[in-house]
């Protein structure tokens, strides 16, 4: 058994005082972690002998010095506070009208409105895009007109440049994608003129990468995510760390390398279980197993996407949840697992349906109907399975190829004679109308 | 009738932040950027503003303090980098050099858990390592023996590493 001299020994080496013990230091030379100890420790006194850690008689005196401060952050709370009852004032006007309301209303040309607005736009964006544009216009313009001489010059360039940003987010979600790029070009130009650039302007690169993803310019897109999340880091902003790498890894895997975006995911585990972002957790564990899926790697795949779909169940997530007990399926039936696979896919079904999401729901129908097809059983199943998909469907009022397939198929029923050419043209044509199974 | 303590307020936050970092931010601009002395109280000024525009999206105050101030002080020497007036090595200090931020935070970090040894260790600590004197020069200032100034230097060195190793292991 090795024995390690004590931390007092190895600081008597690190003082070099005189009287340490030969031996220690011999030990010490050959030892990996004690010598990690003495550099520590002489690293330590060196920063013990700079004059920045010594400032602790210096702190700035209570009074007019932190006055302003404490000022300056409460009318911003009282300024956000007001801003959001302006919020939700505007929100029971016909969203028609909110650039005239506004544009007629001098009381609402205030910075507190317009993060009201812009918190809103980035939180709505999800259900309601066109809502949340309308939000984000709404704030650019307002964030134009507020009076130079109220609000601090660097203040007023920040809110200017986060109108622009929030903008580009929400025409990205609405595949208006130009239009994105035009918006972050202006916020970039906005940001770059701040006192401390840095920060947003990492938020544009982030936003950037999105876009760039989108239009499958990987290489570029991949080298934004980076460099964002190296900024992020800087500056201690840990949960855009996280997701700037996240994006880094969706990347990777669109780029086909799914195992550089399997390690970047795991990474990932650990920080955001430690920034406790649960949501963003249950998405991630749905990468790994996605990744895993295309790795072969059955057992883990099957692991996490149960975890994630476990994850996403417990947050109320329901439609996130059923979406992967979808790709659970596809999982089980990719490993030969036919009959739980089937089973699982049409738990899924039945989920989707039970929430109102019919058109998910009939696509999967489809799924189960083919994979009952090709194994030629239950034919009657088969039969109530495609119909109930055909009258979902045509009650969504489809058109276009999907409603070409659908014809087809609903003729292939009357006479009782169902193919699985049939099921598939309509499930191919469909999976561009519904949302598939998550693949990233 | 029972007097409640005012409720801590966002306003109580920044205050509390300022006091604590003030200071330090300050020479940061001020040694290691050259930013003239009245700027350099500028930009830290602008860098609390900035925080409390942005302080929900950070979990590492200390990295964002430093990240900014850094920032601010190479973005004021890129805006003064076409004035004649500033000198060349001025003009170079809007560069980013890697790792600066790393080892502020660092010495940052150190800073704040000195706080957590009693005063006449920190007496003792600043005594010799940032003012130079010696264990014999201590035992005089604190009006002791040689060897228990040793003694002295010896345990709240070891004190201190205790403090920066159980902070690693957080």
């Amino acid at each position: 058994m090795i024995h390690h001299p004590t931390t007092e020994e190895i600081l008597t080496l690190a003082m070099a005082a005189g009287g340490h013990n030969p031996e220690v230091d011999k030990h010490v030379s050959s030892c990996a972690s004690c010598s990690t100890e003495l550099d520590d420790l002489r690293s330590l006194q060196d920063v013990l002998r700079d004059p920045l850690v010594w400032d602790q008689n210096e702190e700035a005196t209570e009074g007019e010095e932190v006055g302003w401060l404490r000022s300056f952050a409460a009318s911003l709370q009282s300024e956000d506070e007001a801003g959001a009852k302006f919020l939700e004032d505007l929100l029971r006007r016909p969203e028609s009208r909110w650039r005239l309301e506004v544009g007629a209303e001098p009381a609402y040309r205030t910075a507190g409105f317009v993060r009201a607005l812009l918190a809103r736009a980035q939180t709505g964006s999800d259900e309601s895009p066109q809502q949340a544009l309308a939000m984000a216009t709404v704030a650019a313009e307002i964030s134009e007109v507020l009076e130079e001489g109220l609000y601090d010059s660097d203040f007023l360039l920040e809110l200017r440049g986060t109108s622009a940003e929030r903008l580009a987010s929400v025409l990205t979600r609405l595949g208006r994608l130009p239009e994105a790029h035009a918006a972050l070009d202006r916020a970039e130009k906005i940001f770059d003129r701040l006192a401390i650039p840095d920060p947003p302007l990492a938020r544009v690169w982030y936003l950037r990468a999105v876009l760039l993803q989108e239009q499958l310019e990987l290489g570029r897109a991949r080298e934004l995510a980076t460099a964002s999340a190296v900024v992020f880091r800087r500056f201690g902003e840990l949960r855009r760390v996280a997701y700037a790498q996240l994006l880094a890894g969706a990347i990777d895997f669109q780029s086909g390398d799914f195992e550089g975006a399997r390690d970047t995911f795991l990474r990932l585990v650990p920080v955001l279980e430690d920034l406790g972002d649960r949501p963003t957790l249950a998405g991630l564990y749905q990468n790994i197993g996605t990744c895993s899926m295309q790795l072969d790697h059955v057992q883990e795949a099957q692991l996490y996407l149960s975890r994630s779909s476990d994850e996403f169940r417990e947050l109320g997530m329901h439609a996130e949840a059923i979406r992967t007990s979808w790709a659970l399926g596809r999982l089980l039936l990719r490993a030969g697992e036919r009959e739980q696979a089937v089973a699982t896919l049409s738990q899924a079904r039945q989920r989707f349906q039970e929430l109102g999401m019919r058109s998910d729901g009939a696509l999967v129908a489809l799924e189960v109907a083919e994979l009952l097809l090709i194994s030629g059983e239950e034919p009657d199943q088969v039969l109530e399975l495609c119909s109930e998909a055909v009258r979902t469907l045509q009650g969504a009022g489809m058109r276009g190829g999907v409603a070409t397939a659908l014809q087809y198929l609903q003729d292939a029923l009357r006479t009782h004679a169902v193919t699985v050419d049939a099921v598939r043209e309509l499930r191919l044509q469909l999976s561009d109308v519904v949302s598939p199974p998550p693949s990233m | 009738m029972t007097k409640y303590p005012t409720p801590y307020s966002v306003s109580d936050a920044a205050g509390d932040l300022y006091r604590s970092y003030k200071a330090f931010l300050i020479r940061v601009a001020g040694q290691k950027f050259c930013v003239p002395d009245d700027e350099a109280e500028a930009l830290v000024h602008q860098v609390f503003i900035s925080y409390l525009r942005s302080g929900s999206s950070v979990q590492d105050v200390r990295s964002w303090l430093v990240g900014a101030i850094c920032n601010a002080s190479r973005q004021y020497w890129r805006d003064h980098a076409k004035d004649e007036k500033v000198s060349d090595a001025g003009k170079g200090l809007y560069l980013r050099d890697e790792g600066t931020e790393d080892l502020l935070v660092q010495k940052l970090r150190i800073r704040d858990l000195l706080a957590g040894l009693n005063a006449r260790c920190r007496q003792t600590l600043c005594l010799h390592y940032l003012e130079g004197y010696t264990a014999a020069e201590i035992a005089e200032k604190l009006s002791t023996t040689p060897g228990y100034a040793e003694k002295l230097i010896h345990d709240c060195s070891r004190r201190a590493r205790e403090l920066t190793r159980k902070a690693e292991r957080r």
